[in-house]
């Protein structure tokens, strides 16, 4: 699975990284066991300072997407359950975008958009 | 004959930097990145042609000044013409590379270029490691030197009590020393040094690196010419002091020295065609396969200084790709950088004084 930062993009780079493993996870692009590189490695590929790989696997330990297990390093894996604040985080985006003048119509649409694009690949 | 080795030291330096740009990316003109664009814009062609046409000029100049230099007898400052002219070319680089630069900054090259930085987060790239050729080359390069030390010891009372271990420009010894540990040290001399080429080629090697497969290969081919020219080296070193050991003839030695310099000579011409050879093959490759380059390559310019030399503190890499040539450099912002640097400076320093010392 290949990562893809982009430079000019507001959003920080660890939080690029968090979102698109996420994304890979829900599309069944990156499947549960698969293992990924170490942060240093990972750091070197893509030329950019390992604290901020670090930051994105800490998010994800944190999440439930990446465990760790033991010396063989970090392997990509499901959450025990919902997130506790997913719907306080989804209903905050939706209240953004409802503030920025989108109706509830097209707040549906693309909701349902974003979750067409993430299952087209098989996901769960 | 050094006057020879001087004239074509500068030639060598000047073909070397036009060679350079047979094997750079052409998105990189002097060391600035541009976006594929912009490659054939008027200021990036105006500016590589009018280097290219300096370069010529400097390199014939240098040649034709160590020429009559050498041939007056000043042989310390005709060797020191070859480091004068890299110098000329670094500020001839530096100079030329500023209307890129500039145009790029007033017209916004980058303003419309997507810029992205591209990892896999499960593929790892193979480790490098030496080729085994090259590393039974470094091993049997020890062997001549350990081969002098234990004859010498066997034959140390027969050893003359002072032994040549100085020369001048024409190979007449005119310095000596009394025998002794300093003896020991001489035979042992080329062991130190296959060690230490031997090392650097496996650090040079196993670096943390992030670097194309067509560097990797050319890195590969690299540590194995240097492998036989530490070989070759250590062979001639050897013998020289074996026959300065042997109370030999004046005509002995100057045989012995002068076959030195010229294998020296011939196997360092060796390895940079051989070198430069396999450069240009890799990248022809590369500009026959697109697929093989980068997409959309972010400008970091603020990180090459000069165009050259990599500095990124950020960047966990030790060796990197060169910006100009195929190859590999040094991240200068990495802790082991700000040592090669400092080494590299010291051999600068070194090698521009040396020829006034001895």
């Amino acid at each position: 699975m290949e990562l893809e930062l982009d430079l000019n993009s507001p959003v920080p780079m660890y939080r690029q990284i968090r979102d698109q493993v996420v994304a890979a996870i829900a599309s069944g692009r990156l499947e549960p066991g698969t293992k990924v590189l170490p942060v240093r490695k990972l750091a070197l590929a893509l030329a950019i300072n390992p604290a901020t790989v670090q930051h994105a696997y800490d998010m994800l330990r944190e999440e439930g997407f990446l465990t760790t297990e033991g010396r063989s390093g970090s392997v990509v894996s499901l959450p025990a359950g919902p997130v506790d604040d997913w719907h306080a985080r989804l209903s905050a985006l939706v209240a953004e975008g409802l503030a920025r003048g989108l109706t509830a119509d097209e707040v549906h649409r693309e909701v349902d958009l974003c979750t067409r694009e993430l299952t087209a690949g098989g996901a769960r | 004959m050094i006057t020879a080795v001087a004239v074509t030291s500068a030639l060598l330096v000047g073909g070397a930097v036009l060679l350079s740009f047979k094997v750079s990316r052409d998105d990189r003109p002097l060391g600035v990145a541009v976006p594929p664009s912009r490659v054939d814009d008027p200021v990036v062609r105006r500016s590589v042609a009018s280097f290219r046409t300096w370069t010529v000029a400097l390199t014939l100049v240098a040649a034709a000044i160590a020429g009559v230099l050498g041939s007056r007898g000043h042989f310390e400052f005709a060797v020191e013409i070859s480091l004068l002219l890299a110098l000329a070319l670094l500020v001839l680089f530096s100079a030329k590379r500023g209307p890129i630069v500039r145009a790029k900054q007033e017209h916004g090259w980058y303003a419309d270029v997507p810029e992205v930085k591209r990892a896999s987060l499960t593929d790892e790239q193979e480790p490098d490691v030496m080729p085994l050729k090259a590393t039974m080359l470094f091993l049997l390069s020890l062997v001549p030197g350990l081969v002098l030390t234990a004859w010498a010891v066997a034959v140390w009372d027969t050893i003359p009590d002072r032994v040549a271990t100085h020369f001048d420009g024409s190979m007449n010894a005119d310095g000596w020393t009394d025998k002794g540990p300093g003896l020991i040290a001489m035979t042992l001399f080329p062991v130190g040094l296959g060690l230490i080429m031997w090392g650097t080629g496996w650090i040079t090697q196993r670096a943390p690196a992030r670097s194309a497969e067509r560097s990797r290969a050319v890195r590969r081919k690299g540590t194995l010419g240097l492998a036989w020219l530490t070989l070759v080296m250590n062979v001639l070193l050897s013998w020289d002091f074996y026959v300065v050991l042997n109370e030999p003839t004046q005509r002995q030695l100057q045989v012995a020295l002068w076959a030195t310099l010229a294998g020296v000579f011939v196997m360092c011409g060796w390895l940079i065609i051989s070198m430069s050879t396999a450069e240009m093959k890799a990248a022809e490759r590369e500009y026959k396969d697109p697929s093989s380059r980068p997409r959309h390559d972010p400008d970091d310019d603020e990180h090459w200084k000069a165009g050259l030399f990599y500095y990124n503190p950020d960047d966990p890499a030790f060796v990197v790709d060169k910006r100009v040539g195929i190859g590999t450099t040094f991240n200068f912002g990495h802790r082991w950088g700000k040592v090669a640097a400092v080494a590299l400076v010291a051999i600068v320093v070194v090698s521009v004084v040396l020829p006034f010392v001895l």
